[in-house]
């Protein structure tokens, strides 16, 4: 695998947790499990996001420090 | 008797915490000022309020974005007063998306009804959550407290992703004003304008920098007359392509969202399928082009 690859590569798994945090809110949105009555609708989306954000961040973050190794 | 410049930008008044002052206190009570003009115990109310503060916030974000690129390209007392409060700006412009952040909640706990059929798309609320994130999380960070929990690769991540982002949100929103929706207003040109203004001159100074680099590792490196032309004339289409979203708009996102997967996409990815930005992509070629050297 070359550099740009690997790099590459890289990114996309970074990336990830981020992604499927976005996808579940369109599950839950598209597939009908919740609806504008869902109570803390607002908050959980929020707390969704946050979570995979930071997750992709950490991720990032661990192969940033791996690199430097 | 004229005024020194660099005396005058380097007066406490306009500078780091009295400047944000200056500018969020003013800010703020236009905001309180607003919000007794119009009825906020409905939801066009608030509505109202919360265009009116996006039109304070967005200016401040495109200023941030700007600040370091002309520095680079223009350096000078004015772009380093810039560059030297740009922590500030971006500050007053936290004040003023703090401000929406209010009146948004007022309109999803109170205006549950109009919000969920008037207001909500997924992808908005997407797109404007993950920048509500961002946020606070720029803010903390740009104190002490908050930046000695990061290393600097961390700190830069997050900061340069949360700018990135914060600018890509309102750029759209200003760019689908313009070529989707029918009758935008003057104000909508401005800030289209501004915010691709404040993003081509990042490109421009990356360019410059790029230049720059090549100059010092090998000082006989040229480029070649080629890629001038082809980078320049790459630029040209990419600044055509930045004003003429009217006429390819349409068939370019039929075309972009035609495999079922991109349609899928476009549903809840962020931006997707990134029209907005196709000029700004067309001119980082050109400018890659225009800026690569050959020893």
């Amino acid at each position: 695998m070359t550099f740009k690859q690997h790099h590459a590569l890289k990114v996309a798994l970074a990336f990830t947790p981020w992604l499927i945090s976005m996808y579940t809110l369109y599950w839950l949105e598209y597939g009908e499990i919740w609806t504008s009555e869902t109570a803390h609708r607002g908050k959980i989306s929020v707390a969704i996001l946050a979570v995979g954000m930071g997750l992709s961040f950490l991720v990032h973050s661990r192969f940033a420090k791996r690199e430097q190794k | 008797m004229g005024i020194d410049l660099q005396v005058a930008l380097k007066n406490k008044a306009i500078n780091q915490w009295r400047l944000f002052w200056l500018i969020s206190i003013p800010m703020s009570i236009i905001m309180v000022i607003a919000m007794m003009g119009v009825d906020m115990s409905t939801g066009p109310g608030v509505s109202t309020m919360i265009q009116l503060s996006v039109r304070w916030a967005v200016p401040f974000i495109f200023l941030v974005v700007a600040a370091s690129s002309v520095q680079t390209l223009f350096p000078g007392p004015f772009p380093m007063w810039w560059l030297r409060n740009r922590k500030y700006i971006g500050m007053c412009f936290a004040v003023a998306m703090a401000w929406q952040g209010l009146f948004i909640f007022m309109m999803s706990n109170f205006f549950r009804e109009y919000y969920f059929a008037d207001v909500y798309l997924l992808r908005d609320e997407l797109e404007g959550s993950i920048g509500y994130i961002f946020l606070p999380a720029m803010v903390v960070t740009s104190f002490h407290f908050g930046r000695k929990h990061l290393n600097p690769k961390q700190w830069k991540v997050l900061h340069k992703s949360g700018i990135y982002f914060l600018w890509a949100y309102p750029f759209s929103v200003y760019w689908w004003n313009l070529f989707y929706y029918e009758n935008p207003e003057p104000i909508d040109y401005v800030y289209y304008w501004s915010g691709f203004l404040a993003f081509t001159l990042r490109i421009a100074a990356w360019g410059k920098e790029r230049q720059q680099a090549a100059k010092r590792n090998a000082p006989e490196s040229r480029t070649p007359l080629a890629f001038k032309v082809l980078g320049g004339t790459i630029i040209a289409f990419g600044l055509f392509v930045s004003a003429s979203g009217l006429h390819w708009r349409e068939p370019v996102t039929a075309f972009l969202t035609a495999p079922k997967w991109s349609a899928n996409l476009e549903l809840w990815l962020p931006f997707w399928p990134f029209e907005p930005y196709l000029s700004l992509f067309v001119i980082g070629l050109g400018a890659m082009l225009v800026t690569k050297a050959r020893a």
